[in-house]
């Protein structure tokens, strides 16, 4: 054993409070190291110097008072022991900390389950509420046409009465909204339906069907809902056909 | 007369019952009724503990009056807690650990005030106007600088290492009971007992070098 582990051991040595195997190296190492030694006997002198202290004399009659007040006090609270004060007699406080914990959880479980019941509630009324702007749209959507000068983005294929893709432009301005604020999510959707654009006659790339399969169709709604970006593009299959021959 | 006798009877079998071991079946017996509410029994209970109680607290707090103070608080706690002490429980471990709450809490509120005897209060207090002699004067103004130094070295250690060396080398507790009486593992007991002796003596060697200076 080196000198260091030796010095770290010796507040406890002294008192005998190692092992005897420990204790034991300590004192081969004592033997040999006069260093150690001088400070074995330095720690030995400090353990008689603090513990050698004798108690105070006390005074009896302060006992005696100090006792009779405890009694009286105990007394006292055993008169004005309330309804609370004796559950907790009854339950001690390790019960009472699981109780108030399992009150906790069932609380906490019953407003999860709550907000839960009112996010249903929203979802659905959302979705009650799409649905019938769909209806409404459709409905405006066939009186638009009549006018003739109007176009409806709608994409769903079984709109009556949808105005052909020929006569969609380049340049788009909104003409009616039905719904002035766009919000994100299921609302954008209805935005999309809600949503009428005038129209100028379109490239001749553009002018096919709407329903042309060889024509890929991009809609962008940007962060101003009032402009959208509206791409048509031939689809890939097209593109070989449309490769030059190089023969 | 016949009511002294029985007085004097009866603070003999206290005394009796005090010398007994803390799990002797008739210590058991008087725990449990005082567990039952039993105010005899607990009046017992405080008359065999109270000078135990207050010395060690004193050892600790090293302030006469936050050792009354303590004692007090002590059988109070030990009143309000007693229903749920449990008859296979070490209640000397159990006492102590009250005792190192009770006295901790003491040196919480005391805060960084030092509020240790020094002779000048024990004169004031007029402790030492029954000294028969300057002699005595002398030997008590010694005495009480050197528990001042003591209070001085203990303040220099945090509350669980003052408790842990009180209860292991002034009254004589085993690493066990010590750790049982803290509710801390031995090995932290020791630790925190090395430590302890480390700084004891640290203070003790600066103050000894302080007094050689001062005497060059």
């Amino acid at each position: 054993m080196n000198c260091r582990r030796v010095q770290k051991n010796l507040p406890l040595y002294v008192e005998g409070d190692l092992d005897f195997r420990t204790a034991a190296k300590i004192e081969l190492h004592l033997e040999q190291c006069g260093r150690c030694n001088w400070l074995a006997d330095e720690y030995k002198e400090s353990q008689t110097w603090w513990s050698s202290d004798d108690l105070p004399e006390f005074d009896d009659a302060r006992l005696s008072a100090i006792k009779s007040d405890v009694l009286v006090q105990i007394d006292q609270a055993a008169q004005n022991r309330s309804l609370l004060a004796a559950l907790g007699a009854y339950f001690s406080r390790r019960y009472v900390f699981a109780l108030a914990a399992a009150i906790l959880i069932l609380s906490a479980a019953a407003v999860l389950y709550v907000y839960q019941q009112r996010g249903k509630v929203n979802r659905n009324d959302v979705v009650a509420d799409a649905e019938s702007t769909s209806d409404r749209e459709s409905s405006s959507d066939a009186g638009d046409n009549k006018s003739g000068n109007v176009a409806s983005s709608n994409n769903s294929e079984g709109a009556p009465k949808r105005r052909d893709r020929s006569q969609i432009g380049g340049s788009i301005h909104r003409s009616r909204t039905l719904k002035p604020s766009i919000d994100r999510g299921v609302d954008e959707q209805r935005s999309l339906n809600a949503t009428s654009f005038e129209t100028v006659p379109a490239p001749s790339l553009h002018t096919s069907s709407r329903r042309d399969p060889n024509v890929l169709r991009i809609e962008i709604q940007t962060s101003d809902p009032k402009i959208r970006i509206i791409w048509f593009a031939p689809k890939e299959t097209d593109s070989h056909q449309s490769k030059p021959a190089t023969d | 007369m016949s009511g002294e006798v029985a007085e004097i009877a009866l603070m003999t079998d206290n005394l009796r019952l005090c010398e007994e071991s803390a799990n002797s079946p008739s210590r058991t017996l008087l725990i449990d009724r005082a567990k039952a509410g039993d105010s005899s029994a607990y009046e017992e209970l405080i008359d065999c503990y109270q000078r135990k109680v207050l010395s060690t607290s004193w050892r600790i707090l090293r302030n006469r009056e936050d050792a009354y103070d303590a004692t007090q608080e002590v059988f109070l706690r030990v009143h309000k807690y007693i229903g749920g002490f449990r008859t296979d429980q070490d209640f000397a471990a159990w006492l102590y650990r009250i005792v190192v709450n009770v006295c901790r809490d003491q040196l919480r509120k005391r805060g960084g005030a030092r509020r240790f005897e020094s002779f000048e209060t024990e004169q004031d207090a007029g402790r030492l106007d029954a000294l028969a002699s300057n002699e005595d004067i002398e030997a008590n103004a010694i005495r009480s600088q050197q528990r001042a130094m003591i209070a001085e070295a203990l303040d220099t250690l945090s509350s669980k290492e003052r408790a842990a060396l009180v209860l292991r080398d002034l009254e004589g507790l085993s690493t066990e009971e010590v750790a049982r009486a803290l509710g801390s593992s031995q090995t932290t007991v020791r630790t925190q007992i090395s430590s302890a002796r480390a700084k004891i003596k640290q203070y003790r060697d600066r103050v000894l070098k302080t007094a050689t200076r001062t005497r060059r």
